[in-house]
Formats: structure tokens, sequence, C-alpha cells
């Protein structure tokens, strides 16, 4: 019997990967981290105790609430791999469909590769296709279906919150939200297109993204084989907290379904005071829906948040962007943080691309609406 | 020369980790049924070791430490960690057959691993797995033969039940027959 235990508790883990590869500099920082804290919180307890303000040591050390993570630029993610015959990217394990191979990008398999799911790193595109893709970036976002809204008229330009003199930008060209979904262990999953919406099309072409995995995967599957497909990964996402949000953010652009009508369904701000009063509004939000207990799923509407902590410079009128506005433009969309929020009455969850995932109640929705100058709806 | 890089440790931990991190994390994975919380386990693990490492290299036993500071911390989990699992009477149900997937009994053993309270978790791990003796198992946990043998039992008795996912996975495997060479058969 010891043997068959043995057995089934090494089956349960032959096929754990680590999600990082090399820990080593990782484990460094950490424990230097921890060695520094050390060396404070005794030189905090001579002071309190040489100063016989023992309180001062406990205000110092008890903070009831902690600060909320502060997003940076990501680094670049590492590049997919394979291990024991699964697909090892980020958080997330994804088995090859059976019948299927893994191919790796590049020259040699250039052009429609059947019956196949390719893999590449961060910059490492090149001109493979595959029926699914799987590629590692830090570029994942802004992603989704772009709509050219109907310019507002100035009658209808929207209520600017009461009193203020801030300035709204009404952008024409908006991006809608993603469906949100969970998979299974708890990462979320965004969807350009919902799975049950690609059924019976003639060209299938989906992208889900897992942004706490900085992994960008598109679907050239129909439908039902694209939702088998989701169902089959399996994540292990870090522990949740609240929502990793830019210390500061120069934009705010606030998309809500459906996105057909300027004013009503979208918003832009690069008014300081109002992308701050957002900021704050999230930075409140202190019910953390963790990995168990998250509950988005795609037949839920939903509203996206992208917060830019640099201004995207706009396209060139005329001709292409050369290469410095270029890099100009992709600096500002890594410097962007997207939050998606589930909507309705079940399942209401606010999820930002740089971790963190929290409850939003109905009248913080409404307070986000305001903020950005959208009316009640 | 030092052989040591300024972002990656002391002389000889890079490569400690490197060799061992995989093994590391399938080890937490064990002691706390959860692959992320099992490479947090090690991570955490592996920090201390940094910090012993003068002591530990080139004539200590790094991997033993760490898993020793793993195998206390998830033992100390019950108390804290991992404490807001709750513990159920019964093992969960199998998972319905998914797509491409293969490996349904690692997922029901990670699953009713998860389900174990922290202790008893720890205790089927070290003997079944890790090979210790009881009194081997006592002497790292800093308790008693019989907590050890208590925790055990009951840690095999909630695996095997019968209305348990792994009732069916303990049944060993009926013996192949093995065919008789005719001039060594009885008549």
């Amino acid at each position: 019997m010891s043997e068959r235990v043995e057995q089934l508790l090494e089956e349960a883990v032959a096929d754990v990967a680590p999600r990082i590869a090399d820990p080593a500099a990782t484990v460094v920082r950490r424990g230097r981290v921890a060695r520094f804290r050390a060396v404070t919180a005794s030189a905090v307890a001579v002071l309190a105790v040489a100063g016989g303000g023992v309180g001062v040591a406990a205000r110092l050390s008890a903070d009831p609430v902690p600060p909320p993570p502060v997003a940076g630029v990501l680094g670049e993610p590492e590049p997919p791999r394979v291990v024991d015959g699964k697909i090892v990217a980020g958080n997330a394990t994804i088995p090859v469909p059976p019948g299927w191979r893994v191919v790796p990008d590049g020259p040699p398999r250039c052009g429609m590769q059947e019956k196949a799911v390719l893999i590449s790193g961060p910059g490492q595109r090149g001109c493979t296709l595959a029926p699914i893709e799987i590629q590692s970036t830090s570029a994942v976002i802004p992603f989704g279906r772009a709509f050219a809204l109907a310019p507002p008229s100035p009658s209808v330009s929207g209520p600017h919150p009461p009193g203020s003199d801030r300035t709204f930008v009404r952008a024409i060209l908006a991006v809608e939200a993603p469906h949100m979904l969970t998979l299974p262990g708890g990462e979320p999953g965004w969807l350009v297109t919902d799975t049950a919406s690609e059924r019976g099309k003639a060209n299938y072409d989906n992208t889900l993204v897992l942004p706490w995995s900085q992994l960008s995967i598109t679907l050239r599957v129909d439908g039902v084989a694209q939702q088998r497909f989701i169902d089959s990964i399996r994540t292990t996402p870090r522990p949740t907290t609240r929502l990793a949000l830019p210390a500061t953010a120069a934009e705010a652009e606030l998309s809500l379904p459906p996105l057909k009508q300027a004013d009503r369904d979208y918003a832009r701000s690069t008014d300081s005071a109002t992308t701050g009063a957002v900021l704050r509004l999230l930075n409140r939000q202190t019910q953390i829906v963790d990995n168990r207990h998250a509950c988005a799923s795609q037949s839920q509407p939903t509203a996206r948040l992208l917060l830019r902590t640099a201004t995207l410079p706009p396209f060139p009128t005329a001709g292409t962007p050369d290469a410095s506005q270029a890099a100009e433009r992709a600096a500002a969309a890594r410097s962007a943080t997207m939050i998606t929020i589930a909507l309705g009455d079940g399942c209401r969850e606010a999820v930002s691309s740089r971790g963190g995932r929290v409850r939003l109640d109905e009248a913080a929705y409404r307070e986000l609406l305001a903020l950005m100058g959208i009316g009640a709806r | 020369m030092s052989g040591a890089e300024p972002n990656r440790g002391p002389a000889g931990f890079a490569e400690f980790v490197a060799a061992r991190y995989p093994t590391l994390v399938r080890y937490g994975a064990l002691l706390t049924g959860d692959r992320g919380h099992g490479e947090d386990l090690a991570q955490e693990a592996l920090v201390k070791t940094y910090r012993a490492w003068r002591k530990l290299h080139p004539d200590g036993d790094a991997e033993a430490y760490t898993r020793r500071v793993m195998t206390r911390a998830a033992w100390r989990a019950a108390r804290r960690l991992w404490r807001r699992e709750v513990p159920s009477a019964t093992l969960p149900e199998p998972a319905p057959q998914e797509p491409y997937d293969e490996r349904d009994t690692a997922q029901l053993v990670l699953a009713a691993l998860r389900r174990l309270p922290a202790q008893q978790r720890v205790v089927l791990v070290l003997r079944y797995w890790g090979g210790l003796s009881e009194v081997q198992i006592a002497d790292q946990l800093g308790c008693s033969t019989g907590t050890v043998k208590s925790r055990a039992s009951r840690a095999i008795s909630a695996l095997r039940a019968e209305d348990g996912p792994l009732a069916g996975a303990f049944t060993e495997p009926e013996p192949e027959p093995v065919p008789v060479p005719a001039s060594t058969a009885v008549p």
C-alpha cells in the first residue's frame, strides 16, 4: 500500500513545473529585502525602547490596510516552453490537443501549419501561422475590437461633473471591452469575441489574453474548439491582491457596453483631477476576490477602463509613423494598465492587467461613471 | 575568483537553485496540495537558504536544509497560511473528463491533498513520499510519534474513503498471469 500511495503522490506532481525557470535573482532580491527589514526592525525596536515609546514601534509595524500595489512597467515575460508534453507559459499550463504538435515560430516554417500550436516569445513573432498561436508578450494590451463612433454633437456632449472645469476629450475611435472569463485555477482571461459568437462563422479569428501571464493566444478554430481549448487550460496564479494601479495617470479611457454612442458609452479624460479621482476610487476597493472565488464569465457584459501614465501620441496625419514615433507609441502603450469590470447582478468584479482583483459594487461603479462624465445608465 | 554574480547571490547559490528548484517546487506542491502555493513555499524557503548560505556551502546539505524549512513552514501553516482552507469530511467529486486532459488522477490526488488538514498532508508526504520513519518525522516536526501516527492514519483513511474520489485509485491492479513453462508445471 505504501508503494501505491508513493506512486499516486509521484504522479500528482510529475507534471508540476515552476512558473519561473530560474528564480535565483528573485530569491536573492527577496533575501536582501528580508535582511534589510530585519535590520530596520531591530533599529526601530532600539529606538522605541530608548525613547520609552513602545507605541511608536507598534504603530510602525501594525498597518491594518496595506497600501495597494503600484503597477510598474512590466518586464519581458519568458517564452512558452514545453514540459512533459504540455505548454507552460506564465501561470498557465496548456495541453496540446491530441494529434497536434508544437512548433516554434521561424523562417523554415513560414505559412499555415495544420494541426499545430505555435509558440513564440516576446518579439519573436515571425511568418508562421497556426490554428492556435501562443505568444508571451509584455504588450498584451490594448487589444480588442475598435469601433468608429459617431462624433458627438455639442448638444449631446454629455454632462460634466457639476461645478468642474475639467477638460473632457471625446474620441471617435473606441476599443470595445473584452469578454471576461475565469480560467480553471482562477486566472482571468479576456476574449475579443465570446466563443458562442464564433460558432458557424466563415473565418474564425479570436484572441484570448491572459494578462497576469502576459500571454496572447490567437485562436483560428471554430467556437466549439475554442471553448474546448480554453476549458483545457490550467492556471496557478499568485494569491490575489488589490488592484495594481499606476501611481498617477495622464489619461483615462472608459468603454461601456454596448459600445455604440460616443457620449453615452465612451469617455476619455486627460484631466489630472479626474484621473486622480478615478485612481483614488479604485484604490479604495479592498474587497479582494481570491482565485477560488473569482466568477467572471463570458456571458456577462463588461466595461473597460484604460489608464495610461503617458498620453498616447496621435498617429501622424500623413504618411506612416517614423521609428521614433512608433517607439513613443509603443512605450505609451506599454505604460497602460487596463481594468476590466464584469457587470451584472451575479458577479461584479474588476481585474487589473497588472494584477489584482476586487469586488466593485454598484455604488462604486456609478461613481466611476460620474467621474468620467457619463450619466446614469 | 569568487564565482558570484552581483544579482544572483554568492558562489554556488544560483547553480544550486537552478538545479534543485523544479524538485523543490514539486515537493512544495505536495506539501500544500497546490502548485502555486508550492512554488511560493519553495521560494520562501530558498530565501532562508540564501541567508544561511555561508553555513551551507560547500560543506552543508543545502537541499536538506531547504526541504526542512519548507516542511516546518507547511506544518505551521495549519495554524496560519492556508487557514482559510476548510477541511471537509467528504473529498471532492471527480472532475468531469476534460478534453485533452490525460492527468485526471494527478489532479484528483492534488485536490484530495488540498482537502486534507495541513498537518495530515505534511505527515502523509513525509511518510509515503519522503520515505521517513515515524520517529524521523516526529523529530523533524518537533512532535510526538503518536501525533505522527494519528495524522498519517487519518490522512490515509480520508484518501481511501469509499465515497472518496481516490477509493478506486488505491485498489491494487490485478497481477498479470505469468505463463508457467511446461517443464516446471505442476501436474
